[in-house]
């Protein structure tokens, strides 16, 4: 390819990452709000990033003192000793609410049941 | 396998919203909650998880899913407008952070970190079934 050509080409991938930036940026989220881009979800999502903050500072001190005792939760345990391949799935009870079990919102199982397994997940 | 521990009655299931990616699970989570007040939680839990419904993330997706299982379209909508588990939501946020969860899957049993292989998982179950039992004995 000759310079000219070269210089043509580079400035006609500029101009289309120019306009690309300027649709991303601009009216597009305005004019199609999400259902769910409220001011309450945001101030929701400030609070929730604030605490993954949070969550993240106590994740490294427990890691700090688990270090300084010894003490290594089978959590970790399973991470480090690569048992991936057993690793649960979420949703470890799915369709349970429909065989029988008596079940409340989001718990499922005998109300009187010694132990509460709990699962914190994300759909996605 | 631990739904073999929940049916014979040795442990109870609970589920928590831990979102960590963003928007959409942050509504899809509401849309749960929106539909557990019209007793079909784990209909929307299940569609959500198990069977993929990436277009369900969204407003009319909800919707089809509350059609769907023939929920009242107008109080949905209006929980949803109202975001009406915000705090709902928030409250497990903070109690997972208060539970040291930084990621997702966590588990917890009895309050105690739980472990991620099932095989691991199982034992801490039985163990902690059977401490409460000596505790209660």
């Amino acid at each position: 390819m000759t310079r000219p050509l070269q210089l043509l080409a580079i400035a006609g991938v500029l101009l289309l990452i120019s306009v690309i930036s300027a649709c991303g940026s601009g009216g597009g989220a305005e004019s199609q709000p999400s259902a769910t881009e409220t001011p309450s979800s945001e101030r929701v999502y400030r609070q929730a990033s604030i605490m993954q903050q949070q969550a993240d500072r106590v994740s490294e001190q427990l890691d700090a003192e688990e270090e300084q005792d010894g003490s290594v939760s089978e959590h970790r345990d399973a991470e480090a000793s690569g048992e991936d391949a057993e690793v649960m799935a979420s949703g470890s009870i799915d369709f349970g609410h429909r065989i029988g079990l008596p079940f409340s919102r989001n718990v499922v199982g005998d109300p009187d049941a010694p132990v509460l397994f709990v699962e914190y997940s994300d759909y996605q | 396998m631990i739904e073999e521990a929940v049916r014979s009655g040795l442990a109870r299931y609970e589920y928590r919203h831990f979102i960590v990616f963003g928007a959409a699970s942050q509504f899809a989570a509401m849309a749960t909650e929106c539909a557990g007040d019209q007793g079909a939680w784990w209909e929307f839990k299940d569609a959500y998880m198990l069977e993929g419904l990436a277009r369900s993330f969204t407003r009319a997706g909800a919707l089809d899913l509350a059609r769907a299982e023939g929920l009242d379209l107008d109080r949905f909508s209006q929980c949803l407008d109202d975001e009406a588990h915000a705090d709902r939501l928030l409250q497990m946020r903070q109690q997972a952070i208060a539970d040291g969860v930084t990621g997702t899957p966590t588990f917890r049993v009895n309050d105690r970190p739980g472990a991620r292989a099932i095989d691991a998982l199982l034992e801490q179950i039985r163990a902690a079934a059977e401490a409460a039992e000596s505790a209660g004995s």
